[in-house]
């Protein structure tokens, strides 16, 4: 090598010690200076002291020489590029618009990059890697850089693309810039190239929920400065975003009907002075509930939206707040969810004409169960009972309250039973109460359940005949019926009444019609008809109609939305008191009736048609699947019948689909109506066999983007600033932004090519001087008599 | 609920009911049973007749004037929710059977008064009967019914007990599963309602006489109420309106 090959110096040491054992001889030097001087600190000829101590302390630098054998070492140096990283964000949230009707994020972004004379000037003063990265980490190619795979959300009524990534479904800032840190195999690393929009949901955004001087913002932020670089964050999305967003709502799993619940929806804002927005909340398309909210900009506000839903059911709701001008992101002005509402307890309002064992032993039951929320009121004196010496005010005797309980108040009840009650005494002032039948009856059409047992006072014995009632009631009355009969009979099941759910005791059929078999007989009847489409589930065998049908003991029907019940017998408690007799517990009494009050009230269980989709939440990309359950009237599968399934969009204007089926030889058929845009959507199925139509039913589902990237699109420029201030850099905006003009420092670092080390002198001569100068002190020790 | 109609809209209509209401025979009736055994069962006879009669008058209850005389064993014993146990001195105990049908009579919903007609305290009937309760009932106390309970309140609004005589002031009973199913009648309750073939009391009624005869009445309709509506008086929508009266 040619020694003008070396352009840099520097002493070393050539010993093969290692230092500590150059150390140790270092300090055996200095302490033999230390004992010689203290051996002759007796000496009052200083001359001869000077000069003893003097050979010592050459000696000891000699020796310390001869071990040590300092060199100079010949360098060939050179100084090297720094390595800078060049981030580019490839999530989800990219694909937004970085302004409204603009490119999207990641087109600014790939606009930075794309620019090969300013990549050539970068490649110039520093060794430039270039990553992707979303959740994980990748090199790229940043002269084919392309937006992230889908824009769904960007045109929600737009047909889906291809399936995504998901890969790209988060955003996990910190341990990309980390791992970029760490690569390049030791090269110094100048600094780092974040393009993002900053809209992180790993550990960044969970650290910072709390503030970011939380403990766990501090310790991301000496994470962040544990780097070692600068990193420069350019924002595509920076300066002209506007955004309102639903970002967040919380909500129970399910809501108890005629309950008031509350949802809670946060928004957030950027980009707008301030603003007051109307939030409103809607049920399948109508809202049910609205409230105001202020927001400032860069802020947030909680809502709570209160109502009080009136029916049961599975309903989709959406919070919503209006589009503002200039908008970057609409999609996050709504966020729909579903919501089942259900019953904590059936609301009865039972009346009975007249204090009875019927009526002791029903109210008994009603009453010790827990699931019925029972108001009850006897009329315990009639007009005829007045007479007596009894003052009012010595009586425990209440007014029938008719108008609240039959108009103020009768929707809030699931079901309303008239057990041997006439309303014929109360057609008078105070009472009017001829004028709530129609009401009732409307009730029971509108959802309501009505169930009329028997009595003196009962169906056309108590003047029903011809009344709004007999309308809705599962069984004809006539005026001119006649008396009711005091006889004994054994009730018969019928066909339907074998496997309908209110009279199916037992799951055999022959042990089911084996127990009714062996109930006490009643005693009575209320001779009625049965009415069209009503179906009779118990007759009595001994009497007949006109056309020679066995007289209705229990019949059942549909009116409208809602169903009705008549048991003509008064003397159904000698199921649970008499059965006593014989040792057995009252369990038909109370499974007849438990099964009639879910029955009436329609109990999700009990109904002939069920519609349900397979997920509360779809994805855009995955196919929607609803599940079809259908029962004949005899409550056996509904074999071979045809399903007309139609999914609508609750939005004004959404999109809807149809689509058929057969329900097969189990009662079920599942029915898939492809992939949908996003929204909240009700989904309803028509049932029917041979033509008739035997039921109807509904559900509702949502379909919405799954992951966090686009359902908290926001862009974060002031987590951008975070993390460049964290770690020395800068937060840019990207949309102009030239690489090569950032201020990234060159590292000091030089790299070393060759190098050749040579000995200061001569290792002999060194060691003759040593030899000579311990001789030399050693002989005037003598001399001078020290030893 | 709240209701806010005044009192005064007691005032009804006249009865329009139908003229049908025996239609249905004796099961949907009230029908006092009174229980048959060794001893002098039925010391009022026209006692139970004449409750059931003012039953009749006073309330809306379809009532049988006629009460049946019952063996404990007998099969149709579960025909008639409500027993009665009358008796004036010491009676033999009853027998495992005889008290088994009453243990399930009263376990799934009867209801039992018994009456002392000895006036008495702690006569040989009350202790007799006391025996066969804690027989019937090993698992039960006799405990003294509280003034508040809606015994007292499920027609008229009483203080307490009344009969021919005044002894206690109390009643006693049991209670099973938070429902009264004996009542123990201290003051001979049917002494005071039974009247003769022509009309005539039976009994002097001290020290209260007629006021206090009418107090009777008005216990045993409520016992009849309690039998039938159970604890309906209880109900949050008769408080404000019992606690009023009360008060007045």
């Amino acid at each position: 090598m040619s020694p003008t090959a070396y352009n840099a110096w520097r002493l070393v040491s050539l010993s093969p010690l290692p230092a500590w054992a150059l150390a140790l001889c270092g300090a055996a030097a200095a302490g033999a200076v230390l004992l010689a001087w203290r051996g002759l600190s007796a000496e009052d000829r200083r001359a001869r002291r000077a000069v003893l101590v003097g050979l010592r302390a050459l000696g000891a630098a000699l020796a310390v020489l001869v071990v040590v054998e300092p060199g100079v070492e010949l360098l060939a140096t050179m100084r090297i590029r720094g390595r800078l990283a060049v981030l580019v964000d490839r999530s989800r949230s990219m694909s937004l618009p970085a302004r409204p009707n603009g490119p999207t994020r990641a087109d600014v972004a790939a606009q930075v990059v794309a620019d090969a004379s300013e990549r050539a000037a970068l490649a110039r003063r520093f060794q430039v890697e270039y990553f992707g990265f979303a959740g994980d980490l990748s090199s790229i190619d940043p002269a084919t850089l392309t937006s992230p795979a889908t824009q769904a959300i960007a045109d929600p009524a737009g047909a889906p693309s291809a399936p995504p990534d998901p890969s790209l479904d988060h955003t996990d800032l910190v341990p990309a810039l980390e791992e970029a840190a760490r690569s390049g195999a030791g090269r110094p690393l100048a600094g780092i190239v974040l393009i993002s929009d900053g809209a992180d949901n790993g550990r960044l955004a969970a650290a910072l929920q709390h503030g970011s001087s939380s403990p766990e913002a501090k310790a991301l932020l000496a994470r962040l400065k544990a780097l070692g670089a600068p990193v420069y964050a350019l924002d595509p999305a920076a300066g002209a975003l506007k955004d309102l967003a639903v970002s967040a709502v919380k909500v129970d799993d399910f809501a108890f009907v005629r309950n008031p619940m509350t949802v809670e929806a946060k928004l957030t804002e950027q980009g707008y002075r301030k603003l007051e927005v109307p939030v409103t909340l809607e049920r399948d398309g109508q809202v049910v509930t609205s409230a105001e909210a202020s927001l400032t900009d860069g802020g947030s506000a909680t809502v709570k939206l209160k109502f009080v839903p009136d029916t049961t059911g599975d309903f989709a709701f959406t919070v919503r707040v209006p589009v503002q001008d200039g908008e970057a992101v609409t999609a996050n002005n709504s966020r729909s969810f579903v919501l089942k509402v259900i019953r904590d307890r059936v609301r009865v309002l039972f009346v009975a004409g007249r204090p009875s064992w019927d009526e002791r032993f029903l109210r008994q039951l009603l009453k010790r169960d827990p699931n019925v929320d029972l108001i009850t009121f006897f009329i315990l004196r009639t007009p005829s009972n007045l007479t007596m010496a009894a003052s009012d005010d010595e009586l425990s005797l209440i007014p029938f309250p008719t108008d609240e309980i039959f108009s103020q108040q009768l929707k809030t009840f699931d079901l309303v039973i008239f057990d041997d009650f006439s309303f014929m005494p109360y057609t008078n002032a105070p009472y009017f109460m001829d004028s709530y039948l129609p009401g009732i009856a409307d009730y029971v059409r509108g959802g309501g359940a009505f169930l009329m047992v028997g009595g003196t006072n009962s169906f056309a014995d108590g003047g029903y005949a011809g009344s709004p009632l007999a309308d809705i009631l599962p069984v004809l009355l006539s005026r001119s019926a006649p008396q009711p009969t005091a006889d004994p009979f054994q009730p018969l099941l019928t066909p339907g009444g074998l496997l309908h759910p209110i009279t199916r005791l037992q799951p055999n059929e022959a042990a089911n019609e084996a127990e009714w078999s062996s109930l006490p007989p009643l005693t009575g009847i209320n001779r009625t008809t049965l009415a069209p489409g009503a179906q009779a589930l118990l007759v009595d065998p001994n009497l007949t109609d006109q056309s020679g049908r066995p007289l209705p003991v229990v019949a059942v029907r549909d009116v409208g939305r809602g169903r009705s019940m008549a048991v003509t017998a008064d003397s159904t408690w000698r199921w649970a008191f008499l059965a006593a007799a014989q040792g057995t517990p009252p369990h038909a009494y109370e499974q007849f009736y438990h099964h009639a009050i879910r029955w009436l009230v329609r109990d999700p269980e009990l109904t002939q048609v069920q519609l349900d989709a397979e997920k509360e939440r779809f994805s855009p990309e995955e196919p929607v699947t609803l599940i079809v359950k259908a029962r004949e009237s005899n409550y056996g599968p509904a074999a071979g019948a045809r399903v007309e399934v139609r999914v609508q969009s609750t939005q004004p204007g959404g999109p809807s689909r149809a689509a058929d089926g057969v329900v097969s030889a189990d009662g079920t058929v599942r029915v898939e109506l492809g992939s949908l845009p996003a929204g909240p959507y009700r989904g309803s199925v028509v049932v029917r066999q041979d033509g008739q139509e035997i039921g109807r039913a509904a559900d509702a589902f949502v379909v919405s983007e799954s992951g966090p990237e686009l359902l908290e699109p926001a862009p974060r420029p002031e987590w951008l600033r975070l993390i460049a201030q964290a770690t020395g850099g800068e937060e840019r905006p990207a949309a102009g932004a030239k690489l090569s003009r950032l201020p990234i420092p060159q590292p000091q670092a030089l790299e070393i090519g060759q190098r050749e080390s040579h000995p200061l002198w001569d290792r002999l001569p060194v060691l003759l001087a040593l030899c000579l100068v311990l001789g030399s002190e050693w002989f005037l020790r003598r001399r001078w008599g020290f030893y | 609920m709240p209701l806010a109609r005044p009192a005064a809209a007691l005032v009804l209509v006249a009865l329009l009911l139908p003229g049908r209401a025996r239609a249905f025979g004796a099961s949907s009736q009230l029908t006092f049973a009174l229980i048959r055994y060794d001893g002098n069962y039925d010391p009022r006879p026209n006692g139970l007749e004449r409750i059931a009669w003012e039953v009749e008058k006073r309330t809306s209850i379809n009532v049988s004037l006629q009460s049946k005389i019952i063996d404990l064993t007998d099969p149709d014993l579960f025909q008639y929710p409500l027993l009665v146990l009358a008796g004036d001195s010491d009676f033999p105990p009853f027998s495992e059977a005889q008290r088994e049908a009453l243990r399930r009579h009263l376990a799934f919903g009867g209801l039992l008064l018994i009456d002392d007609a000895s006036g008495e305290p702690d006569g040989p009937f009350e202790q007799a009967a006391r025996r066969e309760m804690a027989a019937v009932l090993p698992n039960a106390r006799i405990v003294r019914i509280p003034k508040s309970h809606v015994l007292y309140k499920s027609f008229y609004l009483l203080d307490g007990p009344s009969g021919r005589v005044a002894t206690a002031g109390d009643a006693d009973g049991i209670f099973l599963q938070g429902r009264l199913a004996v009542i123990f009648s201290p003051d001979d309750l049917e002494g005071a309602t039974a009247r003769d073939a022509f009309g005539n009391w039976e009994m002097d009624v001290t020290p209260g006489g007629d006021l206090q005869r009418e107090y009777a009445y008005r216990f045993a309709i409520n016992i009849v109420m309690y039998a039938l509506c159970l604890d309906y008086k209880d109900d949050q929508v008769h408080i404000p309106f019992i606690m009023r009266r009360r008060q007045q």
